[in-house]
């Protein structure tokens, strides 16, 4: 196990940084996977084909595609983490998502139509996964798809779908068999959104603001062309795509450091009872210096995991593992950034009175996403306790 | 009111009342369509529950036009309000101002505003908090000053609960002679006062600025110190009881919700992780009764007490509060986490309601002080 960098990456990382600071689309409003305004897609497609065309996103691809040879794991962590320190934006959507499952499972045709589509950052991709009633149990999906000719004709609804509303193109699960065990039956498709009776409508959410979407999928039509693997194979692409969330591990970290920065120069600037800064009360200090300790470990965890990635023995529990232990360190940590503005921290963004706009709220109430996307935290818990302590299995 | 079963008997009718008139008055589309229009109240709705209930002059003396009740009965009334979310002056009007008119024990004072705000009339509120925003009279920095035979207030309060609706704001100044409760009109001259944007846009919160605004003083010829820092306790009590009513709606939101949604082919409330979650909200829920119940009475009966009860349930009941929104949604997974289910506008409600009277960790700090710690 091996948590420093070799000089190759350290100097990759200066330069990945510096890339950053001179093109980088500027520091974000709110913290969390959250979608843009729509004024400001235009200069994030932008964004996001400057990324590919530096080498910096789809790295790992075979260079046929685009990919650049000599790339690991480990540089597409690195852009992930100064992304993240950098609280700028990254790839918009689900492109990376999608372009790994076709990839890994799609036709020669799909890989020449789609890839370069989503490096110039003419597609935009969102997932089209989690429903209303297959949140956590995403294998329960009833999005129905049914063969007719050359085509698929879909109907159902999905929901939590990130940036829909901006997405061109759909990565989309829908159930193909009905009869067999409900993960057999599962196949994985490329949608185009502008296809008729495609209705996406902005939800909002907790925070006041609108970043996710449901799709309502109306006798939608799809060409069987647009199937990435095999008719009813989807739930091993989809699983495939899942285990490439894990890149998130390490960026998650360091938005714990930047936060937790931001959460001593809090309180060293407000005051208590005493009249003192908040930072000199004994208390404030030891919640502080926990949440530090704390931080430390999720980068530390994190590395490890990460590592384990690269040298390939990673464990099927590491992902829910650190998944679970950061969303409750960050949710602990926002609740503190709250708790240190007293009254204040009742204020919001727009209001005079707010500490940094309101940051704090928003990602107090934004913590929530952390603990319930992705897989609930008590549903991971689970995984965790039979994958990694091989407890006797639920029923699922 | 005195004897416990008999009391008892008349909260729990009291409470099926109130209950009923909420669910049909105040249900969520109706605390969402005022909250939206950043409206403070449904006038017809406060009409009522002032008029028809006679809610608004509970707590107030028989001889200023209330029912004469006390803090125990304010606490039922509040905890089913603090359950529906009711958008009303409710609680700065009757919890903060006109417990702080009886308090003060000056007549001229209980006379002209007590049947105002026992008939629904009159809205008031308290101001206390200002640029720390802690409720505590030692960092008061408002100054009155005799003008013309009566009194002239200059400072700024924040986060005055309904401060840019009241008829009638007392606010806390500091006098030549030290520090003294001044009843200024809402509409006066010299009183510039703003909504501000805050977590629970179901309770508004004003900044009031005062320039030279005439005031009467309240509660002359006795100590400030003597009877004010009661109100304060008073206030917590009672907001201690709202609380206790919104996890009480959290846990009932999230127990029925954990029946009826099934993942994993079975209702997720027959897994054991959401059992436990459940169960524990039941203890806080069924302790902050307890503490409510404890803090309301000791405040009623003049108990030594009084002031470590209140600092008591007010400390259980904000993070009993804050818990139960925060596993209701937890519970509710993502459907939880949208804008249109209710408990966000809980979980808005717990986090400002911890916060209200100052941080958290000063709240401990004094219960530890009242404890003899």
């Amino acid at each position: 196990m091996r948590f420093d960098y070799s000089q190759e990456l350290e100097d990759y990382r200066a330069a990945v940084r510096a890339f950053i600071e001179r093109h980088g689309p500027g520091a974000r409003k709110h913290v969390g996977v959250r979608a843009p305004d729509p004024d400001q897609v235009p200069a994030l497609r932008a964004w996001v084909a400057r990324l590919y065309a530096a080498g910096y996103l789809g790295q790992t691809w075979p260079a046929a595609y685009g990919g650049r040879p000599g790339a690991t794991i480990e540089h597409t962590f690195i852009v992930a983490e100064e992304i993240a320190r950098a609280r700028t934006w990254g790839e918009i959507g689900a492109g990376a998502l999608a372009a790994g499952a076709v990839l890994a499972f799609g036709s020669e045709a799909q890989r020449q139509r789609y890839l370069p589509r989503i490096r110039s950052g003419e597609d935009l991709w969102c997932q089209l996964f989690s429903e209303p009633g297959a949140g956590s149990d995403l294998a329960s999906l009833k999005t129905r798809a049914v063969r007719d000719g050359d085509h698929f004709v879909v109907n159902g609804q999905k929901v939590w779908t990130t940036n829909g509303h901006h997405a061109d193109l759909g990565y989309l699960l829908a159930r193909t068999n009905p009869d067999v065990a409900k993960q057999a039956g599962i196949t994985a498709f490329a949608l185009d959104m502008r296809t008729p009776g495609v209705d996406v409508r902005p939800l909002r959410e907790i925070t006041g603001t609108s970043d996710f979407n449901e799709v309502f999928l109306d006798n939608v039509r799809i060409p069987a062309e647009a199937v990435i693997g095999e008719v009813d194979g989807g739930w091993r692409v989809a699983n495939a795509s899942l285990g490439h969330e894990r890149s998130g591990v390490s960026a998650r970290a360091v938005e714990l450091y930047a936060q937790l920065d931001d959460l001593v120069e809090l309180a060293r600037r407000t005051t208590t009872a005493a009249g003192r800064p908040a930072i000199a009360d004994g208390a404030t200090r030891q919640r502080i210096g926990r949440l530090a300790a704390l931080a430390h470990v999720t980068d530390v965890m994190s590395k490890a995991v990460r590592s384990r990635i690269a040298n390939g023995t990673e464990d099927a529990a590491d992902g829910p593992l650190a998944k679970v232990f950061f969303s409750e360190v960050n949710l602990a940590m926002t609740e503190c950034g709250v708790a240190l503005q007293g009254v204040g921290g009742m204020a919001v963004e727009g209001d005079r009175q707010a500490y940094a706009d309101g940051w704090w709220q928003d990602a107090y109430l934004y913590a929530r996403a952390y603990t319930i996307a992705g897989g609930a935290n008590e549903v991971l818990k689970t995984v965790v306790a039979e994958r990694a302590l091989g407890l006797p299995r639920d029923k699922r | 009111m005195t004897g416990g079963a008999s009391a008892s008997a008349e909260h729990d009718e009291l409470r099926q009342v109130v209950r009923k008139f909420l669910g049909e008055r105040s249900p969520s589309h109706a605390v969402r369509r005022l909250m939206a229009a950043g409206e403070e109240r449904d006038h017809e709705v406060w009409s009522l529950l002032a008029g028809q209930l006679g809610l608004t002059g509970i707590a107030v003396p028989e001889r200023f036009g209330g029912a004469g009740y006390g803090p125990a009965e304010l606490a039922v009334v509040l905890e089913e309000m603090g359950g529906a979310l009711l958008v009303a002056p409710y609680f700065a009007t009757v919890a903060l101002a006109g417990q702080a008119l009886t308090a003060s024990a000056d007549e001229d004072a209980m006379a002209r505003w007590l049947p105002g705000i026992a008939d629904g009339t009159l809205t008031a509120t308290l101001a206390v908090a200002e640029e720390s925003g802690a409720w505590d009279l030692a960092e008061v920095a408002a100054a009155a000053e005799p003008a013309g035979g009566g009194w002239a207030v200059t400072g700024t309060k924040l986060f005055v609960i309904d401060g840019h609706t009241a008829g009638l704001l007392l606010v806390v100044a500091r006098a030549p002679d030290g520090l003294g409760v001044f009843a200024v009109d809402g509409g006066a001259a010299g009183v510039e006062a703003a909504r501000l944007d805050t977590l629970d846009p179901t309770r508004a919160l004003a900044s009031v600025a005062f320039n030279g605004a005439p005031a009467v003083r309240v509660g002359v010829g006795r100590d400030t110190a003597a009877w004010l820092p009661q109100v304060l306790d008073l206030a917590l009590a009672a907001l201690a009881a709202e609380q206790l009513g919104g996890a009480a709606r959290c846990l009932d939101m999230a127990v029925s919700y954990a029946k009826v949604r099934e993942q994993f082919g079975r209702p997720i409330g027959s897994f054991q992780a959401i059992k436990h979650k459940c169960a524990n909200l039941l203890v806080d829920v069924e302790c902050g009764r307890s503490a409510v119940f404890h803090a309301s009475a000791a405040a009623a009966t003049g108990q030594p007490d009084a002031p470590l009860a209140a600092v008591l349930a007010y400390t259980h009941c904000s993070q009993a509060f804050t818990r139960a929104a925060k596993e209701c949604i937890q519970i509710h997974g993502g459907i939880g986490y949208t804008w249109e289910h209710d408990a966000h506008l809980y979980l808005r409600r717990a986090k400002s309601s911890q916060l209200l009277f100052g941080p958290p960790a000063r709240q401990r700090a004094r219960l530890a002080e009242l404890a003899g710690i």
